[in-house]
């Protein structure tokens, strides 16, 4: 039998609403399965339980008493440990930050639980979300649910596992160089990238660009699409906010994928790819071409300059908001954070303006193909879940990487193009772990990607060889 | 009786749709005004006439055909000489593109011209907009209708005093330091800053700089309105659009300034140079004023480091844009690209990212200080218009200036905040030339901000002294 827990977070509102289960109930199945699980994959870092069992059984009442309830009303929710929480210890995954706690939610989290989420806990971070390995210096690294040694990848990686392995049905992310998407593939969940803007965050360090941006996971698609409605908003104080568009307040409804034309690429012109994953990819996307009204081969029109763009608008990031820790800490920061901070001295103000150009063209370019084709499919992730003791994958097929981000190119190439990106499961690789298929539009085009990314998750759904693979819970049982 | 070149734009469109005014008509008293003024002015550097009496001649059949008409229907309308328009030549005022006749519009003219503009007119502009003084190597300067030998200001100078002579009704221009509302103030005539992504500039040269924005100059509150429900759009190449309603634009009626709360600031704490005379011109309407609003008091924004702050950002956006050109064609750029590009050469990554960090300071800080507020009102400009033998504004109450934009800072610290800005004049100086305010209103405010500007520009024409100047083409037209 299904634990409640299980349930995906559609289901389990609905449930809700018909009073067939209670957020109590609900909540009590989730703390169950992190004290069975969490022990070993270590992807909640901090828990707030009595303050969700009060807000559960307030929920539980203003359901029974038939009140309005809202979009997550009584569904639990991780909150990945960059987010300011309030009363709730957020570190940042960070030495500077072990014993902070937020006065305050900061706006998406508190967007959440005006819609009826219960915060649950914290899910585990890089050091501020840098690099896509799950693995600090406060709390140590989450195991992938499929083996505990290997990366879960990140930086949203504590979000990934805890709800590949049910402990919670929603949880956020946020995503730069693809840290919403790359965990959502080594886990087999979904990660959606909004569109700049769509999720204001108040808190950015930086005005001039908007590669950083908060964003959904979920079990499927629609669970994705429901945590997303409730995060979307409209504050002044993000530069890049919006407003909120209405189509995307509106249910999900699936695409009709038939009608549909999609380029597919390996590694979208630019991306080291791993062979075996390749070759993975290949057969994969050769069960689904069919499908759509047309399929090629197509990358987008990128270049290797990207990755020097990408490197020194990163560094500009990086020196804003952690160049002052780095300076009075840095032996208390871990490697990608420092790596990247002393990155930024190589660079001038010349170098700066050639990338915010580079990236313009990148993003021109990149609308432009989508004249002919309706979406871009490619894989999410470079390789197969490594071991979490190694900071990064160092080589490729044999060839050395420069740095920690570039094995990440496979999602942060389509950052530079700032699309809507949503990652799905897609069966899983030659060594059995999850694989996950990236499906991009132009940024504004969030509707249109869920829409599609919902039509083809039970597409894959109907295939052993790419539906969502599962983590054997009774394993990582302590 | 009143020439129809003298007509508001709004009543012009209204009598075109009522027949009462021919398209043709307006555009042949608009040709005469050119013709008669011009010379003196140098506003207007490069005419299709012959295409505009064409399209005249079909915008005055689609009225007596019954069509139905865009909002812009027949206006006579300036682009300013920075942006593409198909078969008039476009020089950037810089003498490398002095024979330039694009192919194409660039989508901005093409959405005018799709609501009904007709494109009668290049505007003149400093080569690339490079400061607030009209004038280039390609056509000289533009003389300001109220004294030939200063300045009309700029960088959008062409489009001021064209339109504050009536050689048009409506003229494009754009805004990075103030480009609009400058040679507005200085000119007598209204112009707008909207905030930024409401009007797509599909070549921005940096994708995510907010601080370049195109809008709309004229002679009346209601006009500028008008022209905006022509520019306003969604645009997927132009990544900082969203969702919008160009018609919300139109037949806007003045705010109710009993329910608005307004504050002011003479210089931001000191913060802007000001010149004394300018103060005291300020502190006059300031005093008129008193019972107008719900609230009216003093509040000054925080905007210590705005000056650095955008001088590097906008180095950013200088190097991004001319690096190339200054290596190749140094000797044909004017002085102040000079300067722009060669202070950027000088600057590292880390001055980016410091002044990344002040942006998002000052940004943050300006959201919270205008929760309560509906309209902050600033000078229209810190100096009177300077004479054309000058060529910058070199000093403000004795001080020397460090740039060519120093004397700027009274407008360009508003560009940091993201929220709309319209200059608005009121009366003349204690020199006898054009006065003006700036009036902020809310980010995305954008309707909101029009509607208290029609308010407070009816109070203007009734206050002695703050009616809108005129200038005296007697003295100059042949």
């Amino acid at each position: 039998m299904t634990e409640l827990c299980d349930l995906t977070a559609t289901e389990a509102r609905r449930r809700i609403g018909t009073k067939e289960i209670s957020p109590v109930e609900l909540l009590e199945a989730c703390i169950t399965r992190i004290e069975a699980v969490n022990p070993t994959v270590n992807s909640i870092v901090t828990t707030c339980y009595d303050r969700a069992r009060a807000e559960a059984r307030f929920a539980e009442k203003q359901a029974l008493d038939g009140e309005l309830l809202g979009l997550l009303h009584g569904l639990p929710f991780g909150s990945k440990d960059l987010e300011n929480t309030g009363g709730v210890r957020t570190t940042m995954g960070s030495q500077l930050f072990a014993d902070n706690v937020p006065d305050q939610d900061q706006g998406s989290i508190a967007e959440i639980r005006d819609n009826g989420g219960i915060l649950i806990g914290k899910t585990n971070t890089p050091e501020f979300g840098a690099g896509a390995n799950t693995r600090n210096l406060v709390f140590g690294a989450t195991g992938n649910p499929f083996d505990p040694e290997m990366s879960c990848a990140g930086s949203s990686g504590g979000s990934a596992v805890s709800l590949a392995t049910g402990m919670v049905p929603l949880a956020t992310g946020s995503d730069y160089g693809g840290s919403l998407r790359t965990p959502a593939s080594f886990c087999g969940v979904v990660g959606f990238r909004p569109s700049p803007g769509v999720v204001p965050n108040e808190l950015r360090s930086v005005g001039l660009n908007p590669f950083s941006v908060l964003g959904p996971m979920g079990r499927t698609v629609a669970d994705a699409a429901l945590l997303l409605s409730a995060m979307m908003g409209d504050d002044p104080r993000d530069p890049f906010g919006s407003g909120i568009d209405p189509e995307l307040a509106e249910p999900l409804q699936l695409a009709d994928v038939t009608s549909l034309r999609v380029a597919i690429s390996e590694d979208l012109g630019v991306s080291p790819l791993d062979d075996d994953i390749r070759e993975c990819f290949r057969r994969k996307a050769d069960t689904i071409r069919h499908i759509f009204t047309d399929a090629q081969d197509h990358d987008p029109p990128f270049d290797d300059d990207l990755h020097r763009a990408f490197e020194v608008l990163r560094c500009v990031n990086y020196l804003s908001a952690h160049g002052e820790k780095v300076e009075n800490h840095r032996d208390l920061l871990t490697p990608n954070v420092v790596a990247n901070v002393d990155m930024a001295a190589n660079f001038t103000m010349t170098d700066v303006a050639w990338a915010h150009a580079k990236q313009t063209s990148l993003y021109k370019g990149y609308i432009k193909m989508f004249t002919e084709v309706d979406l871009l499919l490619s894989p999410a992730a470079a390789v197969s879940p490594f071991p979490h003791a190694q900071w990064y994958p160092e080589e490729i097929n044999g060839e050395k990487l420069p740095n920690y981000m570039r094995w990440m190119s496979p999602a942060y190439a389509l950052t530079m193009a700032t699309p809507a990106s949503c990652v799905i499961p897609f069966g899983t690789d030659s060594k059995g772990f999850p694989m996950g298929l990236q499906i991009s539009a132009p940024n504004g085009s969030d509707r249109l990607v869920l829409a599609a990314a919902a039509a083809l998750e039970s597409v894959l759904a109907s295939n052993p060889e790419t539906s969502r693979p599962l983590p054997n819970i009774a394993t990582l049982k302590a | 009786m009143i020439e129809p070149c003298d007509l508001s734009a709004t009543r012009a469109r209204h009598l075109i749709r009522t027949g009462e005014l021919s398209p043709e008509d307006l555009l042949e008293s608009c040709i005469a005004r050119v013709d008669a003024a011009n010379p003196a002015i140098n506003a207007i550097v490069a005419t299709d006439f012959e295409r505009a009496r064409h399209e005249a001649a079909v915008a005055a059949q689609a009225v007596r055909d019954g069509a139905e008409l865009g909002p812009l229907h027949g206006l006579p309308v300036g682009i300013k000489d920075l942006n593409a328009t198909e078969g008039l030549r476009t020089t950037w005022g810089s003498t490398l593109y002095a024979d330039h006749v694009p192919e194409m519009d660039e989508p901005m003219v093409a959405r005018l011209r799709r609501a009904g503009a007709i494109i009668a007119a290049k505007t003149n502009t400093p080569e690339f907009g490079a400061g607030t003084h009209t004038t280039n190597q390609v056509y000289g300067p533009t003389h300001n209708p109220f004294d030939l030998d200063r300045t009309s200001g700029g960088s959008s100078g062409g489009s001021g005093a064209a339109v504050a002579t009536g050689m048009l009704p409506l003229a494009h221009g754009s805004d990075t330091g103030g480009s609009l509302r400058n040679p507005a103030t200085w000119c007598g005539v209204v112009g707008f800053r909207p905030t930024p992504g409401l009007v797509p500039r599909e070549s921005r040269p940096l994708n995510y700089s907010h601080f370049s924005v195109q809008g709309p100059m004229a002679r009346s509150v209601a006009d500028v309105a008008l022209m905006m429900a022509g520019l306003v759009a969604d645009s997927d190449r132009d990544p900082l659009t969203g969702p919008c309603s160009p018609s919300a634009f139109l037949d806007l009626t003045p705010a109710n300034l009993e329910t608005v709360h307004a504050a002011w600031t003479e210089d931001f704490d000191g913060v802007a140079p000001v010149d004394n005379g300018i103060r005291a011109c300020f502190r006059s309407v300031i005093g008129k004023l008193d019972s107008s609003f719900k609230a009216l008091s003093a509040d000054d924004p925080d905007f210590a480091d705005a000056g650095d702050c955008f001088w590097t950002l906008r180095c950013v956006n200088y190097l991004a844009s001319h690096t190339e050109r200054y290596k190749s064609h140094s000797k044909k750029l004017s002085s102040n690209i000079i300067a722009n590009v060669k202070d950027g050469q000088k600057m590292s990554l880390a001055d980016v990212a410091a002044a990344e960090v002040q942006w998002r300071r000052i940004y943050t800080n300006f959201q919270d200080y205008f929760e309560n507020k509906d309209v902050l009102i600033v000078p229209g400009n810190a100096v009177p218009a300077f004479l054309i033998e000058d060529g910058i504004p070199k000093e403000v109450n004795g001080q020397p200036m460090a740039n060519y934009m120093g004397a700027s800072l009274i407008r360009s610290a508003l560009t940091l905040t993201g929220h709309p800005v319209l200059a608005l004049p009121c009366g003349l100086d204690h020199l006898g030339l054009p006065f003006g305010v700036q009036l902020v209103g809310k980010r995305r405010g954008d309707v909101e901000l029009l509607r208290i500007a029609m308010a407070l520009e009816t109070e203007f024409a009734n206050i002695p002294g703050l009616e809108r100047p005129v200038p005296n083409l007697e003295e100059f037209t042949t």
